[in-house]
């Protein structure tokens, strides 16, 4: 019997013990550590961000963010999920602080069950607006470098240095391909591709039309010009029609040869194709920015016996345009090509500097690969080491570290 | 003036907008984004004079087609008839969700749309066929680097053949991708070329002086 009290007297201890050890919660919230604030680089201002530190645990909810201005006033600015240990203060235009103040933050980890801790507050930061975007300023170097190479070539040409471009093929193959369709009685088909104007590769592409329509207006040949793009309609029409003017012969240009179609590219297609297998079109180009639709227009080029020839910027369409086309220009073939047809020496001169770069790009690229080789072929350890420099491990992985980023 | 108009004032708008939109990718501070934002609002008004421009030719074009009764002109006449149709459900009733003008477009022209892009796997095929001939020896490293890439992309393939897997996952990562990065490299030099000669006024395919 007295066993019996003496067991129920320990249960009940250990009960006790438990509901109160449960009533002064023994894993307090624990609070963020380690906060930061710091001006946002890069940015037009107003944004400063906050970074904290805590371990992860099941229990995390979220992390709720307060600003602390230099009177002391706290206002909430937002919340960052469970996972995220940064979060941007003026991402919300209406509550972003002003830049050249002040402003302290603190953090704090809200636990299941509505338990919360904050951290201490941060030291204080300002936002302020950045004049040069520092992340972009390799790319303005490589811009600089490639204006002034194409400075100096340029002021070459103008004083008459004679500059080689290879010749590129297709631009060859054009003059026959319009010749062809002379011979046989039909038109010719030229598609922009589905990009406005405003981009480079159409503004090539309309460059090398105006070749492409001289030749056939030279020829008496109808060129047909559907577009995709409001914008580059009017100046495809312009160019057309100026061709036409060039070598004489206004009178045969007809404006509804050159047409905006739709923007919808699917239907866009489904117009061009139609075209093609009605007029039976003796030669198309397909020079510009393509998408999905490519295959279409060019495989119904290919049913109808054409001679195509096609340039695309479009890494994506490349495979596509090489398997339809007669002739085909990659990539940079078809800057090259706008360049070459205008039979300029200061447009060839631009070419000219594109090679210059690619070369500067090349020995760019080689001179890294034999660095990262060296350096992780533990060369430059040996290096070091043998002349006696101290912890020539360290030493070489900060090299590394630095010269390719970790 | 017409000198000044046609070529001199487009010609040195070309060279300062130019020169400041290329400018303003490396500077974010607002006295120098501000301004960006406002050219970039100008051009909503010259995008909508643009299409409208744009769709004016088309429908005079399709009109001058049933007018002269140009061969297959009921066809213009079907493209006028749609469009004045959409524009006016448009018009009357809304473009939102719940509309005649949406359920048009769902019902109509979506169908459409997929049956021309259906096409695709057809054309995709035949161009294929043509592609892998082996008649050049190009194209047989063509057909043998397809074939790996193709097998060793399938799961079940790549189980029973790891190395086919491997060389699949090889040829994507190394030949792909090096020739993949240099044809963008290329593109965006040239992309770089094209916009200077531009803003130079050195590309006489947009300005020409005096014609």
């Amino acid at each position: 019997m007295n066993d019996v009290r003496t067991i129920s007297s320990i249960a009940f201890a250990a009960l006790t013990l438990a509901s109160a050890a449960a009533a002064a919660d023994p894993d307090p919230a624990p609070a963020p550590t380690g906060v930061r604030a710091e001006d946002k680089p890069d940015d037009g201002g107003r944004n400063i961000v906050v970074t904290w530190e805590m371990a992860q645990t099941e229990r995390l909810v979220r992390f709720e963010i307060a600003r602390i201005d230099a009177k002391g006033g706290r206002v909430a600015i937002g919340t960052a999920p469970a996972v995220d240990r940064s979060f941007t203060d003026g991402d919300d235009a209406s509550t972003a602080p002003k830049d050249g103040v002040p402003y302290r933050y603190v953090v704090r980890a809200v636990l299941d069950g509505g338990v919360a801790a904050d951290s201490a507050p941060s030291e204080a930061a300002s936002a302020a607006p950045s004049w040069v975007h520092r992340a972009r300023l390799p790319g303005l170097v490589a811009v600089a470098i490639l204006a002034a190479m194409f400075g100096v070539l340029v002021i070459r040409a103008r004083r008459g240095a004679s500059i080689y471009i290879r010749p590129i093929p297709a631009l060859a193959a054009m003059d026959d391909a319009v010749g062809r369709a002379a011979e046989m009685g039909r038109p010719v088909l030229y598609a922009p591709g589905l990009e406005s104007v405003t981009s480079p590769v159409t503004l090539a592409s309309v460059g090398i039309l105006s070749r492409v329509a001289e030749r056939a207006a030279r020829l008496h040949t109808r060129i047909k010009v559907p577009n995709y793009d409001p914008l580059t309609y009017p100046v495809a029409q312009e160019i057309v029609r100026r061709a036409f003017a060039k070598v004489g012969r206004a009178d045969e240009f007809q404006p509804d040869d050159v047409a905006y179609l739709t923007s919808r590219s699917f239907t866009y297609a489904a117009a061009v194709a139609g075209m093609m297998t009605r007029e039976r079109t003796a030669s198309n180009f397909f020079i510009g920015h393509f998408f999905s639709e490519y295959l279409i227009l060019a495989e119904t080029g290919v049913a109808t016996g054409a001679v195509q020839i096609g340039g695309t910027d479009s890494v994506a369409q490349l495979p596509f345009v090489i398997t339809t086309c007669d002739e085909t220009m990659i990539g940079e073939e078809v800057f090259a090509a706008a360049a070459l047809v205008g039979d300029d020496p200061v447009s060839r001169s631009t070419i000219k500097a594109h090679d210059w770069f690619k070369i500067l790009i090349i020995a760019f690229v080689a001179l890294g690969a034999g660095v990262k080789l060296v350096l992780d072929a533990g060369v430059l350890v040996s290096m070091l080491g043998g002349l006696g420099v101290d912890r020539a491990g360290d030493v070489a992985a900060r090299i590394s570290a630095a010269l390719f980023g970790g | 003036m017409k000198r000044i108009l046609g070529y001199r004032l487009p010609a040195a708008l070309l060279l300062v907008l130019g020169l400041f939109m290329a400018i303003q990718y490396y500077v974010p501070h607002p006295l120098v984004q501000r301004p960006k934002e406002l050219i970039l609002q100008w051009k909503q008004p010259i995008n909508a004079y643009i299409i409208f421009l744009a769709i004016g030719g088309l429908v005079a074009m399709h009109v001058r087609r049933v007018l002269k009764r140009k061969e297959r002109w009921g066809y213009s006449v079907i493209t006028l008839a749609s469009a004045a149709a959409m524009t006016f459900l448009g018009l009357a009733y809304g473009v939102q969700d719940d509309t005649v003008f949406a359920d048009w477009f769902a019902y109509l022209v979506t169908p459409i749309e997929a049956t021309m892009f259906s096409l695709l796997a057809f054309f995709v095929a035949s161009a294929a066929f043509r592609a892998f001939r082996a008649r050049t020896v190009g194209a047989t490293i063509l057909l043998v680097s397809a074939s790996i890439v193709m097998l060793g992309m399938i799961p079940t393939v790549q189980d029973a053949i790891p190395p086919l897997g491997d060389a699949a996952e090889f040829l994507l990562r190394y030949p792909n991708t090096a020739a993949k990065r240099a044809i963008m490299v290329g593109v965006a030099l040239g992309a770089i070329s094209v916009s200077l000669k531009a803003i130079f006024g050195i590309d006489k395919t947009i300005l020409t002086k005096g014609e």
